[in-house]
């Protein structure tokens, strides 16, 4: 295959692929109201296989539903992260020959908290175990004193609280951070507190539907299947008009071809099916194309996440979802490291590179170790200078007027010293200084005698002790307690 | 083809991973009157073997051992039925193999399975989404001296709790040995429900399941 074929064609050779496995096989809906109402709506529907099929006409309906600009902003409402800052909508089916990566992308990447697993590494004593509610709001202050992060997610799964954590979560993020933040629920029936808590913070249901600050994601089991509680909350949170995403979660080689292209075609098609399916169901749902993609370790049958490949699929994930004019949420800043050693540093820029390349609209991963298994406050740290350095990076070499560079040069030349100039004075703040990476002589690193491991976790403390979001109002807080108590029992409450 | 070349075949067709030819091999050998236990051991068994040592040297991959396993499996489906009344497969334990209720993942238990298979033990595979009831019905069925549970959300791991409480109430707890496996599992949580063991991966889970049968690693 030419290299040219597939830099030029590949969004529409997918997009083709997907369409025809969606019309020739469709996807499996094992809910039955669900396919009810899809047979209504005009999807050929097979009840005995719950296999649901996607003709043309519908693909094309959908898409013309789709929302152009699907943004998350603050918890006021009012600022958005630095995602879809109108970027032209692409037309089906036309090639766009500067699509490839390694264009400068016009808009840079939102970087958001990973999650959500149930361990973590002690932020004391460094110990893997189990994550509390208390992890979950330190995690969500942490993310909020980070600069870097823009989109914040519990990170961990509060495993003190039982059935119900997902609301406990959901309830100390909008507490802890006013950055825009994303999680789920894991029952159908717990959708509407989540709700009623997302309405209580905006200030009611138009505030929240104009300006959202809360996300959610739903994954499939590829390929072609949601179980049937996913399938109910995406329909339910679909319904109160609450951002949704379709986060593929394929596993090349196992639930995937275990090439990327044939992974690719997979990762697509298990979204498509589910936006055409929201799209005719509640048309114009806000919805963003998700990937936390891999692939399978052949010799362990594990899914790393720290692999190369994981983070050249997602980037292509994030090619299809600027194709049909959605976000992207894209996983990467990766890493399979069980310690902040020099694994972690490869794995982690490995996989955001070519995120960053392609202009994913949201990276997913800060703070996560081993596989995305256990969360660490020392990495989350760190991970935000990798992000600072990262995003220097991509600002490239800018094209500006050179009249007072050359003159500088002329005058300088030979042997001068541009150290003394204000031309250097005025401008070199553009360059990035490390927070936490050592440029210190030998001597003077030796002296210092803090490993960035130590560094990270000072720092982190220090945020800890002294960070904090700017409150809810108190009655909304008073409203968000009388919701959980609801779920949880009378004694729920909140601490300071 | 004498009845060497077609165990020697029987060994090729494993480690070559072509489970067609294996079903063929096997059909082609009781044809011929040769004794199923014989292409079980010398043909299959000796194929898989093969399998283990390339995989053990860094050769072969999980692929590789995966469709050798089918292609073994297949074969056996063959050779079993027309074992003599007094002859069995020489095995190293009975295994039920599920995943809990409420969990929709199979890929990894299917991949535990398979390396089981692969490695001498009688795998019962009952599917996804199992009750524990059905855990410890199977395994009495079966006969079985250990069950394995695969969890791969949080929400599910109570499952494998109950597969440990119901074995208790049926009375088969010391006959019965249970490993646990799955994303969130860990040994700590093994050791709270009382399982006998955790594997973290399949190859793992070969080595805690020789270990929990009392066969040398």
């Amino acid at each position: 295959m030419p290299a040219d074929y597939q830099r030029d064609s590949l969004v529409e050779l997918v997009h083709e692929k997907s369409v025809e496995i969606l019309s020739q096989v469709g996807f499996c809906v094992p809910e039955q109201e669900a396919l009810l109402r899809l047979e209504a709506a005009g999807f050929p529907v097979d009840h005995e296989s719950q296999m649901v099929r996607v003709t043309p006409e519908l693909l094309e309906t959908a898409l013309a539903h789709l929302p152009r600009h699907v943004k998350l902003y603050d918890r006021a409402g009012e600022t958005p992260a630095p995602f879809p800052r109108g970027a032209p909508r692409r037309t089906l089916g036309q090639a766009d020959p500067g699509d490839g990566l390694g264009d400068a992308p016009e808009r840079g990447s939102c970087f958001m908290g990973a999650g959500t697993p149930v361990k973590v590494f002690d932020l004391v004593t460094g110990v893997r175990r189990p994550a509390t509610r208390q992890d979950v709001c330190n995690l969500v202050t942490l993310q909020d004193a980070l600069p870097q992060v823009d989109i914040v997610r519990p990170t961990v799964t509060a495993t003190d609280q039982g059935d119900c954590s997902d609301l406990v979560e959901i309830a100390e993020l909008l507490r802890y951070t006013d950055k825009p933040v994303v999680h789920r629920t894991l029952s159908p029936e717990r959708v509407d507190a989540a709700v009623e808590m997302l309405f209580a913070v905006a200030g009611g249901e138009d505030a929240f539907r104009a300006h959202p600050n809360f996300a959610t994601l739903y994954c499939p089991i590829s390929p072609g299947f949601f179980t049937s509680e996913n399938v109910r909350c995406m329909l339910r949170w679909a319904q109160h008009g609450v951002p949704i995403t379709l986060l593929s979660m394929a596993m090349g080689g196992a639930s995937a071809p275990a090439t990327l292209l044939g992974e690719l075609v997979v990762i697509n098609t298990d979204i498509l099916a589910w936006m055409v399916a929201l799209q005719i169901l509640y048309p114009g749902a806000a919805l963003l194309y998700g990937s936390v993609s891999s692939v399978l370790d052949m010799r362990t049958g594990l899914l790393p996440l720290g692999a190369p490949e994981r983070g050249m699929v997602n980037a292509g994930a994030a090619r299809m979802a600027r194709f049909y004019g959605m976000p992207s949420m894209c996983g990467g800043l990766s890493s399979d490291a069980k310690e902040l050693d020099a694994q972690a540093g490869f794995e982690k820029l490995i996989t955001a590179v070519p995120l960053l390349l392609e202009g994913a609209d949201i990276i997913y991963g800060v703070g996560a170790t081993d596989a995305g298994s256990t969360i660490s406050y020392v990495q989350m740290v760190l991970d935000n200078e990798f992000i600072a350095g990262a995003r220097r990076m991509m600002q490239g070499i800018s094209l500006h007027d050179l009249d007072e560079e050359v003159a500088l040069i002329k005058d300088n030349t030979p042997r001068g010293n541009f150290l003394k100039a204000k031309h250097t004075r005025r401008t070199f703040r553009e360059h990035w200084l490390p927070g936490i990476l050592s440029r210190d002589t030998y001597e003077t690193w030796q002296a210092k005698n803090e490993t960035i491991y130590e560094i990270c976790r000072r720092k982190a403390q220090d945020m800890l002790a002294h960070h904090r979001a700017s409150r809810l109002p108190s009655g909304v807080e008073a409203e968000l307690e009388r919701i959980l108590r609801r779920y949880l029992g009378p004694d729920f409450h909140f601490e300071l | 083809m004498s009845k060497e070349e077609i165990i020697t075949r029987l060994a090729q067709s494993v480690i070559d991973g072509e489970p067609e030819d294996a079903v063929e091999l096997a059909k082609q050998a009781l044809d011929e009157g040769l004794d199923p236990l014989v292409c079980i051991n010398q043909g299959l068994t000796a194929g898989i073997n093969r399998v283990g040592e390339l995989f053990a040297s860094g050769e072969y991959f999980l692929p590789d051992l995966i469709i050798g396993g089918e292609a073994m499996k297949a074969a056996l489906a063959v050779l079993e039925p027309a074992l003599a009344g007094d002859q069995e497969r020489q095995i190293l334990g009975r295994v039920v193999l599920g995943t809990v209720r409420g969990d929709l993942h199979e890929i990894g238990k299917t991949l535990v399975g398979t390396m089981l298979t692969a490695n001498g033990f009688l795998v019962t595979d009952i599917g996804i989404d199992k009750p524990a009831a059905d855990f410890v019905s199977a395994a009495r069925e079966a006969n079985a001296t250990l069950i394995g549970a695969s969890a791969l959300l949080t929400t599910t791991m109570p499952e494998q709790q109950k597969i440990v409480e119901e074995l208790k109430e049926a009375g088969l707890r010391d006959q019965v040995r249970v490993m646990i496996g799955g994303a969130p599992i860990t040994q700590g949580w093994a050791d709270k429900i009382g399982a006998d063991g955790y594997a973290e991966d399949a190859i793992s889970a070969v080595a805690l399941a020789k270990q929990l049968v009392g066969v040398p690693v």
